[in-house]
């Protein structure tokens, strides 16, 4: 009898694992050879066993609660994962806008993306100077104040005559007597105000430029 | 296996929740043995059966072939598992000579004492347990999973030369593990 095979290759044998020219050389080995077959068999016969211990449970565990905890704890993991997926949000999102109204929804979507921008690089683009008194106007109106109370200077138009408030200070042209018939503000910093004399009936016009 | 593989059948839409728990109901046991093996613990194999069952119905859409919804779990199940062990340091596919320990070699589990005490089974994990992560994980695959060679190798990334290897040695240390008892008592 020649030399026995390996046991690793009797291993691989038994399963057909080996490659093709040493299964060859082993399958004639084994034919003659008791002790190699034998070895063989209880390779073979160790597979089936472990595939039926595979089968069962480690002892003492108690399947039906575990399953039950397992089953529970899957049911947990997978809604939280939807809460957190970015993909699940958006496909909610998406669910729940009727079909007729998506693209509505994405073009108005996408108009209000463009109004930001363009606010954005208007904002970016004013003189910074101007941005801190628009920011302080926009305070103001957020606080419930007028605008004109925190605009620096200031120009006032009233009954009495024309004011222009700075710092503290103020510069008034006063119309005794006279009653205010419009009063005119341009966005360039100007204030115009025409009274007329009650008594007379005389027209004064009044405008302050605010540089 | 004992219990035959799932026959829940995906559809394009995501599962509805009575047949999410149906699916996870069909395929829980085979799953949860198949980590249980793997990691050699039931409180590992819960978690990373959890885990595996979270993946596969987030991930229900990658699956193509509706009829190897068993199968595709499997392969999720144990890459679950192999991740754990490699993370956890306990198995390594990418160095065939690296030599690791064996998950388990407490005293309870000496061949002696559980033969005496009937625990077949028993006896037969501790010797599953004695091999290396590397070669219970590939043992298993190709035994119980009935994975080929090929399928086993692509499973572990890593070589069929390698996997061959690591399947051979497995069997024949489990093979003199069975034997030590046997030939104490013929002594």
């Amino acid at each position: 009898m020649k030399q026995h095979v390996k046991e690793t290759d009797l291993a691989l044998y038994a399963s057909g694992d080996l490659r093709l020219w040493q299964r060859a050389a082993v399958h004639l080995h084994v034919r003659q050879c008791a002790s190699c077959r034998e070895r063989v068999e209880e390779f073979r016969a160790d597979a089936r066993m472990l595939r039926e211990a595979a089968a069962k449970l480690p002892e003492g565990l108690d399947w039906a609660r575990l399953a039950s905890e397992m089953t529970a704890n899957i049911h947990v993991g997978l809604a939280a994962g939807e809460c957190v997926s970015p993909r699940g949000r958006a496909g909610r999102l998406h669910k729940s806008i009727p079909a007729v109204w998506r693209p509505v929804a994405l073009a108005s979507f996408v108009a209000a993306m463009l109004v930001v921008l363009l606010a954005g690089g208007w904002w970016l683009n004013m003189p910074s100077q101007d941005t801190r008194v628009l920011s302080r106007a926009m305070r103001s109106i957020w606080h419930g104040r007028t605008a004109i109370e925190e605009r620096g200077p200031a120009i006032e138009a009233s009954s009495e005559g024309i004011e222009l408030r700075k710092d503290g200070g103020s510069l008034g042209v006063s119309q005794d007597a006279a009653q205010l018939v419009t009063v005119s503000v341009s966005t360039q910093g100007s204030a115009s105000a025409n009274y007329v004399d009650q008594d007379t009936g005389q027209v004064t016009i009044t405008s302050v430029y605010a540089q | 296996m004992s219990e035959a593989p799932g026959s829940t059948r995906f559809d394009a839409a995501p599962l509805s929740s009575d047949h999410q728990t149906r699916f996870v109901e069909q395929n829980m046991r085979r799953v949860f043995l198949l980590i249980y093996r793997m990691v050699g613990n039931v409180a590992d194999a819960q978690d990373l059966t959890q885990e595996a069952f979270i993946k596969a119905l987030q991930r229900q859409d990658q699956l193509k072939d509706l009829d190897k919804a068993a199968h595709w779990l499997s392969r999720i199940a144990s890459n679950t598992a192999i991740d754990f062990l490699r993370r956890s340091g306990r198995v390594s596919f990418s160095d065939i000579d690296e030599v690791l320990e064996p998950v388990t070699t407490a005293h309870e589990n000496n061949p002696e004492q559980l033969m005496l005490r009937g625990e077949h089974h028993a006896y037969l994990e501790a010797g599953l347990n004695s091999l290396t992560g590397r070669e219970r994980t590939a043992l298993l695959l190709r035994d119980v999973e009935g994975l080929a060679a090929e399928e086993v190798a692509a499973q572990l990334n890593c070589s069929k030369a390698t996997v061959r290897s690591h399947i051979a040695n497995a069997r024949v240390k489990l093979r003199k593990y069975l034997e030590r008892p046997r030939r104490k008592g013929q002594a």
